[in-house]
């Protein structure tokens, strides 16, 4: 028996003002994070804040991309039709995220605010210049990732928009173990626009690529060795990125222009 | 601070008083005995505990018991018994996809949740369905051939 309060409310906005007035609350959406810190007491909360009513799911094309509800889940994300014909890349790399049970729960929320662990969608948030719908508006995903590190309980994810793009590509290194990513790449081209991104456990933080050090063609990314700068990494120093020995995935995709 | 869930596992309706932090690997085991579903690493890397919540393969040890609610759980134990076993269970005795058997039913439950997505599946799509389940003993090559001959047994074909 625990003293641990279960909550569910039915509204983002309650649910948010829940977080806000209680500073043990911990949300829960899929639960796929919260739970397994819950049983290493990593987190020890008073109020568990259920989210699962308060989100919206839905995955909807609008005009220049797609809108996301951050209660999607992965698994339904990568197998909706419409995503994957707005930015085909999409499938390709949420089948590389975790595992096909952890992807049935896990949100697209959650791996949002996923910030210590690595999200593996944070590369392309930034490559393809996303914005993230809060409680308290709109926010471009460069700023989202710029902030410090959660809990912010002043908001919480809505909505993803992701831009669509002509031509992407995302690569990662990920932890053999956890299968976190370590390092991802993200590279988007669109109309008039080029990106790329990095994102994962070795930096500090998700950053976009200064645009003189962007590969020539998306289909060239990956190289075999990648150094990540001492003034981005996560424990302040310079780190070679393992790509001869950890698990990769790549995932590359091109359409013709409209 | 408890609640009454109520759901339904391996077709019984049940309800059972269960606290906020309640896994549901916790309630099938210690509270319903079921203890098919296994506990490995208990943060979702292993797929021991793998169990179908409404169809789709989910760990039980990353599910809080709550989160189940009103929904209809299956567990290996609806899947066959010692004397009756489902084709693929018989399909991992006869490969010898098993030595300590403690990652078999969670193999079991991802295998059955990939064919019935994918009647027919092709290797990679089997390396893929089971890339969150580890097994320790076999190497894997057994566990392949296994959900190959189990899915060609669950179409009406038999490789043996």
């Amino acid at each position: 028996m625990t003293g641990l309060r279960l909550i569910r409310p039915r509204r983002p906005a309650a649910a948010r003002a829940m977080l806000a007035a209680e500073p043990g609350a911990v949300a829960v959406a899929g639960g796929q994070l919260v739970v397994p810190a819950l049983w290493r007491r990593e987190l020890r909360p008073e109020v568990l804040v259920d989210l699962s009513t308060a989100l919206e799911a839905g995955i909807e094309p609008v005009p220049g991309g797609l809108r996301i509800g951050a209660g999607a889940t992965l698994a339904a994300l990568g197998r909706d039709a419409a995503a994957a014909r707005i930015l085909p890349l999409l499938p390709l790399l949420l089948r590389e995220v975790t595992d096909p049970a952890v992807r049935s729960r896990a949100t697209l929320g959650g791996s949002l605010s996923a910030r210590e662990r690595g999200s593996d969608l944070a590369a392309l948030c930034l490559a393809l210049g996303a914005t993230v719908e809060t409680t308290a508006g709109r926010q471009a995903a460069t700023d989202w990732h710029a902030e410090p590190a959660p809990p912010r309980r002043d908001r919480l994810v809505l909505a993803l928009h992701l831009p669509a793009a002509t031509a992407a590509a995302h690569v990662k290194l990920l932890d053999p173990a956890s299968r976190y990513p370590e390092l991802a790449l993200c590279l988007a081209e669109g109309d008039g626009m080029r990106r790329a991104a990095l994102s994962g456990r070795m930096l500090d933080r998700p950053r976009l690529l200064p645009a003189d050090d962007l590969p020539d063609d998306a289909g060239r990314l990956g190289a075999p060795c990648m150094r990540v700068p001492r003034r981005w990494s996560r424990h302040g120093a310079s780190q070679r990125s393992r790509w001869s020995t950890a698990a990769r995935s790549r995932q590359h995709e091109r359409r013709p222009r409209a | 601070m408890t609640t009454i869930l109520c759901l339904t596992v391996n077709g019984a309706e049940m309800r059972a008083e269960a606290a906020a932090d309640l896994r549901l690997v916790d309630l099938l085991r210690d509270r319903l005995g079921l203890m098919g579903t296994r506990t490995g690493c208990e943060t979702a890397q292993c797929g021991a505990c793998t169990v179908h919540p409404d169809g789709a393969p989910v760990r039980a040890c990353t599910l809080l018991a709550w989160q189940a609610e009103g929904g209809r759980v299956t567990t290996i134990e609806a899947i066959g018994t010692a004397m009756a076993l489902h084709p693929m269970q018989a399909a991992f005795r006869d490969r010898h996809a098993l030595q300590c058997g403690y990652c078999t039913p969670g193999m079991v439950m991802t295998a059955l949740a990939l064919v019935a997505a994918s009647p027919d599946p092709t290797e990679a799509e089997i390396r893929h369905a089971l890339k969150g389940n580890i097994c320790r003993c076999t190497g894997y090559r057994n566990i392949l051939a296994a959900i190959r001959d189990g899915a060609a047994r669950l179409r009406g074909e038999d490789c043996r």
